[in-house]
């Protein structure tokens, strides 16, 4: 198992955000984490990438721990971050904010830079505009991009297709199979259920910062109370 | 107002407003990356301004005070990060304020106690004495000398922060500290070079003031009050704005002083309010603050 999360609680200020929360994540998977809006999706996320760290439990990769950790040694053991609203630098330019992603990257980075520009011709396009006149889905390529670099062995995306047309949306789940085809690992917290079915091998539900649903995309669509609910979505006859 | 006089009070604000640049880029600078209001800003340019008094009458070179006394403060800035600031991230910010302003009280007091509440005249070296044929006027050679370093520290800034690794991860870490850390930066690492760095930028301008407005232990109390309204005036975190800021300030108070003298010291107030009520974040703050 390359992820394995133990039974954690993770606290936001006070509130009791995860309370007990356990999944795993093999190797080549890509997994969902599906949940409503409060469900602790992102905690989750913050929570393994260091975040946020739990007060209980314990997250392991490839059987070391990480709890505790701070993000930036996280990030070097090829733990990359997706996250949610994108969060890649306005001020910087696209190609500043895959040099800044490179720093701590022990990679050439040139050939890194033509790796990703080689795959998402639309950075290569705006290379020197600033980040922030980029549209939602060109952010989202450059916030996927960063998490590229190197050579990941989890990416952990935090909602990739919020705010996004259907027709980019389409595109960037096109891009997240690709990646795991290449070998990598992601954990794909989302909030759209379709989508998650469509991309994932396997899933998690979750709600009030706790597992309660664990399995294949034809065990979850043969649990139709448990999307309707834990995800809101109505039952499909 | 003849425009030589015009000429000499515009050079004049320029020569005051490059100095309050760079003192208001050291203080956004530690405000952007660390959320720190270092009220102390001012007190550590007084600092550097006595440090270069007594370097200057322990070795007779101005040259020397400019280049030691910002190392020597900026030690201190670096020390008062890592044994003051550091035990304070992450708590209460109302405990930060309150150790800036503790700062201030316990320098101001050191420095009396150490060079005495007089005034000190510190000489311009004898190279700067005397003035030059410029542009139709004789200006002074030491003013100009004024200018000549503060556009000069700031290109270098600019240059630091656009072109270098280290101005990166400046401007990422100021924009998402959480960001950074996920992207592998351990960003506490530059805290403390940081605050240094923003410190010396006031002592240099310490020393360079020195010989125009005379080393006193009320010169940082003034200034600390200008160097705030300039990175307000110019949009918190914004390096151009600063320096347009700094610039415009500088002027407006020294034509002040000829046409107006009585409101000399309200200039900067007045511009402040009029550019708040038209920009709020600044002339050239950006919308994310």
């Amino acid at each position: 198992m390359l992820l394995q999360v133990q039974d954690i609680h993770t606290y936001y200020g006070q509130s009791h955000v995860l309370q007990g929360l356990s999944l795993e994540v093999g190797e080549r998977e890509i997994v969902s984490l599906l949940g409503r809006n409060g469900a602790g999706k992102t905690t989750t996320i913050h929570s393994i990438m260091g975040l946020t760290p739990p007060r209980a439990g314990r997250i392991l990769f490839r059987g070391e721990e990480l709890s505790g950790q701070p993000p930036y040694q996280i990030f070097r053991r090829h733990i990359k971050l997706v996250p949610q609203g994108r969060r890649i630098i306005p001020s910087l330019t696209v190609e500043e904010n895959l040099k800044f992603a490179l720093l701590m990257v022990r990679s050439d980075p040139r050939r890194e830079l033509a790796r990703i520009y080689e795959q998402f011709s639309v950075l290569q396009e705006r290379r020197n505009q600033k980040a922030g006149h980029l549209s939602g889905g060109e952010r989202q390529m450059l916030a996927i991009g960063r998490a590229l670099l190197g050579k990941p062995a989890l990416i952990l995306m935090d909602e990739p297709s919020e705010g996004l047309a259907p027709i980019v949306v389409r595109e960037i789940m096109r891009i997240i199979t690709e990646v795991n085809e290449r070998g990598v690992s992601i954990l794909l917290a989302e909030q759209n259920v379709k989508l998650a079915l469509e991309t994932a091998d396997r899933h998690y539900v979750i709600d009030q910062g706790r597992v309660r649903f664990s399995g294949s995309g034809e065990a979850l669509r043969a649990h139709p109370k448990i999307m309707e609910s834990y995800l809101g979505v109505a039952a499909r006859s | 107002m003849t425009p030589q006089t015009a000429f000499i009070q515009l050079l004049n604000g320029l020569t005051l407003g490059v100095m309050y640049v760079i003192i208001a880029a050291g203080l956004s600078l530690i405000f952007g990356l660390m959320e720190i209001i270092n009220f102390a800003h001012g007190a550590l340019y007084m600092l550097g301004a006595y440090f270069g008094l007594t370097l200057f009458q322990l070795t007779g070179s101005f040259w020397l005070s400019l280049a030691v006394a910002p190392l020597i403060v900026g030690s201190i800035g670096m020390l008062l990060e890592r044994f003051t600031f550091r035990p304070l991230y992450g708590r209460n910010p109302l405990y930060q304020i309150l150790l800036t302003f503790g700062l201030v009280l316990i320098i101001n007091n050191a420095a009396e106690l150490f060079w005495g509440t007089s005034y000190h005249i510190f000489p311009r070296p004898a190279e700067l004495q005397g003035v030059v044929p410029f542009l139709g006027i004789a200006y002074s050679k030491y003013r100009l000398f004024v200018l000549g370093i503060g556009a000069a520290i700031s290109v270098l800034f600019w240059f630091m922060l656009k072109r270098t690794r280290l101005g990166l991860i400046i401007r990422a870490g100021t924009h998402d500290r959480q960001i950074a850390g996920a992207f592998g930066i351990d960003i506490s690492k530059y805290f403390t070079l940081v605050f240094g760095f923003g410190v010396a930028l006031a002592a240099v301008a310490g020393v360079v003031l020195s010989p125009i407005v005379s080393v006193n232990p009320q010169m940082g109390d003034g200034i600390i009050i200008t160097a705030f309204v300039v990175v307000i005036v110019g949009g918190l975190g914004s390096l151009p704005g600063a320096i347009l800021a700094g610039l415009l300030i500088g002027v407006l108070e020294s034509f002040s002083k000829i046409v107006f003298p009585a409101f000399t010291d309200a200039t900067m107030y007045i511009v402040m309010a009029l550019v708040l009520l038209l920009w709020p974040q600044g002339l050239l703050g950006s919308e994310e603050l």
